[in-house]
């Protein structure tokens, strides 16, 4: 028997797992008890401390807990241990069985042994009164002892296959939940035991391993060889066991495959039993590859990209950057690793871009863009279209940042040649187009001698068109100043029958000579608007409807509001617009017959003019017409206010960079009075609670709490949620941020193309009317 | 005595019309200047003037510069100077008005017209256009 038999055998009767193993025991008693005709019989089993009674019939409970001297006697003699009369033999008067309440005077023993022959306990008969056994009762004895030997044997027997059959399935509950492959195998390299992953791994059907021999599984491995040595020679056994081994496995299918595979040798009495764990690591190696071959991809496009790409660590350090940026900006890549970035923008301490830069590493922000100069190698500038998008860094909470610069010098180059362009193109075409002009004229008046009729008509052709190439230069001009958005409106209060008889004024002499009259209905509103502009715009109509109209006819002009806008109405009684054609009269050199221009004398301009000049002042412009009933042009302007007066303070400027705010501050000054300035959104919180301002110039990138925080602040409150908010910032802001900062009358400037004094006139668009300072 | 007109423009073709125009039909005496030096010369050599026709944009010292110079050399404060421009919108004009101009005549202008316009610049003072 095991040691594990015995400890089970040895426990104490209430105690064993198994209840059949006492009943039996109980049984052996009784049939020994009836046997031998004897008032107590027991069994008893070597324990840590001495005999333990496994099972007593007919013993009171104080003997079963007591050592007695009978029992170790019994085990030390060779057979049965009879004794007539314990009272009378000295070696057990004392004994506790003896001379306690069980009062044992006969005593039978004879010894239990295990299968090796070691003892283990006892099996007696014992009466109360002397006597004796005959040699064949005492042969019984013995036949019991045997008997209760064997049983006891077959109960640890069973005991001990249940353990193991316990075991082995815990044991392989937890070597299938594994994911590693473990095989076990002997010196001879045949396995024993291979779990669940290792099945899957190498591709055999369940116990399709076992009894396979280790080298169909690993290749390269010269099993034979380590085996020979395993044990004998330590140092070789050291080579492959317990190292990392990096081997090609094999599969079923005769598939090689990477692994990674330690073995581990048990020495078990004689026998060596030895352990392989192995990994498959083809999907490593698969997202390995996977990863070069994306780090290699990347590596190409940021080599070979046309735009200039740089990877900084946000404080200040350039960690990387490909040949375009280093080339754009005349460094070598090793050259910008040492530089501080900021020298390139010239703001080597930061005091412009740090909160920028700030804000990209709090999160607040992920990507901003602008258009910047920046300094080359050589001292000169080169405009870039910069990105700088956050990253994760590798350490946790670090943040990287991209930067992408496109070169515009090439736009940038342009957009100043055009802006000279159209400021030179005025004199110089204008400057020979005077003389032409003015010899024509001077000729055709018979200024320098008479001249023919005919000569005189064609004299009268060559004014007319070089009046219309004038006309064509300056409305080109007109255009391209508006759409480019250089031309500002001066806006100021004026009333609109005004704006109206200007316009007449101007078109007069050629309405005289078509015949053509004016019947005015103008209400008494004044408009907040650039004069100039409005009577350009209304010029352009005059002209359009003096044109198309018939000899005679009249055109009617209506200036009336609602309240809100006021509405401007030209109608005239010409051939009217086609249908489909009523909104494309408003683009440049449209007209519904292509022989307009040439005989009407028109540009093509007029009504893009006006189009582009009512859109400005945040007016719509339309037609209706039906073709044969003359057209109605309608146009609508923002109604001006009632001049109102504004307090000091009335202005407030969110701005943490003290140099845009002294800027705004200075160019505000005169037409608003002083203006309040709050560096954080937390000031200009505190700063709208004390007096809420008419108007917030507010940039979005400030310290702690971004410029998102006063706006949520004013939408809070009704009455705050309508105040004009000029969003002056430096980075170009996205969809998605406009919408976050979108509230009532909100406008967006860039700090790189408004300057202070754009913004004051944008405030004055956002006013609507006149202001007076208290 | 006729009107005495100092005509500055650097353009030879423009003060030859200019000229032309000015004398034929409105009867002034014209004295041209090709450039602002010249003007600033001239405006002490051939004095008096009854007014100074200016073009704005000349190499060297323009318009704005050159009535600068004459206004703080010799020409009388009462002598009114006149631009000549290609450049028309309104924020031009009042630049020039803003620099002490009595009126502004567009560029091209009408030979028939000019006299007459600048004659009713004469008579209206410091305005509008004509």
């Amino acid at each position: 028997m095991t040691q594990r038999a015995l400890d089970l055998a040895r426990a104490p009767a209430g105690t064993t797992s198994d209840p059949a193993d006492s009943e039996l025991l109980e049984r052996i008693t009784r049939v020994a008890a009836a046997l031998f005709d004897v008032p107590m019989v027991a069994v008893t089993l070597i324990g840590s401390d001495g005999h333990i009674v496994k099972s007593g019939l007919g013993l009171p409970d104080a003997e079963r807990r007591q050592v007695s001297a009978l029992h170790t006697a019994t085990l030390a003699a060779e057979g049965t241990l009879m004794v007539a009369d314990a009272a009378g033999d000295p070696r057990f008067a004392d004994d506790p069985w003896v001379a306690g309440t069980a009062s044992v005077r006969f005593y039978a023993g004879h010894p239990l042994r295990s299968t090796e022959g070691a003892g283990i306990g006892t099996l007696s008969v014992l009466d109360s009164r002397p006597r004796g056994l005959a040699d064949q009762q005492l042969a019984r004895l013995e036949d019991l002892a045997m008997w209760t030997q064997e049983e006891l044997d077959r109960a640890a027997h069973a005991e001990m296959l249940s353990y193991l059959r316990r075991s082995r399935s815990w044991l392989r509950t937890i070597m299938d939940g594994v994911a590693e492959a473990v095989v076990s195998f002997d010196a001879t390299g045949t396995i024993h035991f291979a779990n669940a992953a290792a099945e899957a791994t190498f591709g055999a059907e369940p116990d399709g391993l076992l009894h396979k021999s280790i080298v169909t599984l690993i290749d390269g491995i010269d099993w034979d060889r380590v085996a020979r040595r395993v044990g004998v020679v330590a140092d070789d056994e050291k080579t492959v066991i317990g190292r990392r081994l990096d081997l090609p496995g094999r599969r079923r299918n005769g598939q090689l495959f990477p692994l990674e595979v330690v073995i581990t040798a048990a020495h078990v009495n004689a026998e060596t039993v030895f352990v392989a764990i192995g990994r498959d690591l083809t999907e490593r190696h698969r997202t390995e590859a996977a990863l070069r071959q994306s780090e290699s991809r990347f590596r190409t496009i940021f080599d070979g990209a046309g735009t200039g790409i740089a990877l900084t660590a946000l404080d200040g350090q350039l960690l990387d950057a490909n040949p375009t940026f280093a080339e754009m900006l005349g460094y070598s890549v090793e050259e910008l690793r040492r530089l501080n970035p900021l020298e390139l923008v010239d703001d080597p301490d930061g005091a412009e871009y740090e909160p920028l830069l700030r804000s990209l590493r709090s999160g607040r922000r992920n990507r901003y863009r602008r258009e910047v100069q920046l300094r080359r190698r050589d001292g000169s500038r080169i405009w870039v279209a910069a990105t700088v998008s956050a990253v994760p860094g590798s350490e946790e909470n670090s943040v990287l940042g991209v930067v992408m610069i496109a070169d515009i010098s090439k736009r940038k180059e342009i957009e100043r040649f055009k802006d000279e362009f159209v400021s030179v193109v005025g004199h110089e075409l204008r400057t020979p187009l005077t003389s032409i002009r003015g010899a024509l004229g001077l000729i055709g008046a018979g200024a320098v001698g008479a001249i023919p009729s005919e000569a005189s008509q064609m004299i009268a052709v060559a004014i007319s068109n070089t009046d219309r190439l004038v006309r064509l230069i300056n409305d080109t001009l007109d255009i391209e100043r508006m759409e480019a958005g250089r031309s500002e409106l001066d806006l100021a209060a004026v009333s609109g029958a005004s704006l109206v008889q200007q316009a007449v004024g101007v078109v007069q002499a050629t309405a005289d000579a078509a015949e053509i009259t004016f019947n005015c209905e103008l209400a008494d509103v004044r408009v907040w608007v650039d004069a100039d502009r409005i009577v350009q715009a209304l010029v352009n109509l005059f002209g359009n409807a003096i044109k198309f109209s018939p000899r005679g006819a009249e055109i009617r002009v209506a200036v009336s509001d609602d309240g809100e806008l006021v509405d401007f109405c030209v109608s005239d009684d010409g051939r009217g617009i086609p249908p489909d054609q009523l909104e494309s009269v408003f683009e440049r050199f449209r007209q519904v017959d292509g022989s307009d221009a040439r005989e009407k004398g028109g540009t093509g301009l007029g009504l893009a003019i006006a189009r582009s000049s009512v859109e400005q002042h945040g007016g719509q412009i339309w037609a209706e017409s039906g073709e044969g009933v003359g057209t109605t042009f309608h146009f609508t302007l923002p109604l001006a206010n009632q001049p109102s007066t504004l307090a000091p303070g009335a202005v407030l400027v969110v701005e943490d960079d003290v140099r845009v705010a002294s800027a705004l501050r200075e160019a505000l000054q005169g037409r608003y009075g002083t203006t309040r300035v709050a560096s954080s959104a937390e000031e200009a919180i505190a700063a709208i609670r004390q007096s809420p301002p008419r108007i917030i110039v507010l940039d979005l990138v400030l310290p702690g709490a971004d410029g998102i925080a006063v706006i949520d602040e004013l939408a809070h409150d009704p009455k705050l949620a309508a105040t004009p908010i000029i969003i002056y910032s430096a980075a170009e802001l996205d969809h998605a941020e406009r919408e976050r900062a979108q509230l009532g009358h909100t406008v967006f400037l860039s700090k790189v193309d408004a300057s202070p004094e754009h913004v004051c006139r944008r405030i004055a668009q956002l006013l609507g009317g006149p202001v007076r300072l208290a | 005595m006729s009107d005495r007109v100092l005509l500055v423009d650097d353009e030879d073709d423009i003060r030859a019309i200019a000229r032309l125009s000015l004398e034929r039909l409105g009867g002034w005496t014209v004295v041209t200047a090709s450039s602002g030096d010249e003007a600033v010369e001239l405006v002490t050599r051939e004095a008096p003037f009854t007014v100074v026709l200016l073009d704005v944009m000349m190499p060297g010292s323009d318009g704005p510069a050159t009535l600068l110079r004459l206004r703080s050399g010799r020409l009388p404060p009462q002598t009114p100077v006149v631009f000549l421009t290609a450049k028309v919108q309104p924020a031009d004009r009042r630049r020039l008005h803003g620099l002490g101009a009595a009126g502004v005549i567009a560029k091209p202008f009408d030979p028939m017209l000019l006299s007459q316009q600048l004659r009713a610049i004469l008579e209206s003072g410091p305005g509008e256009i004509v």
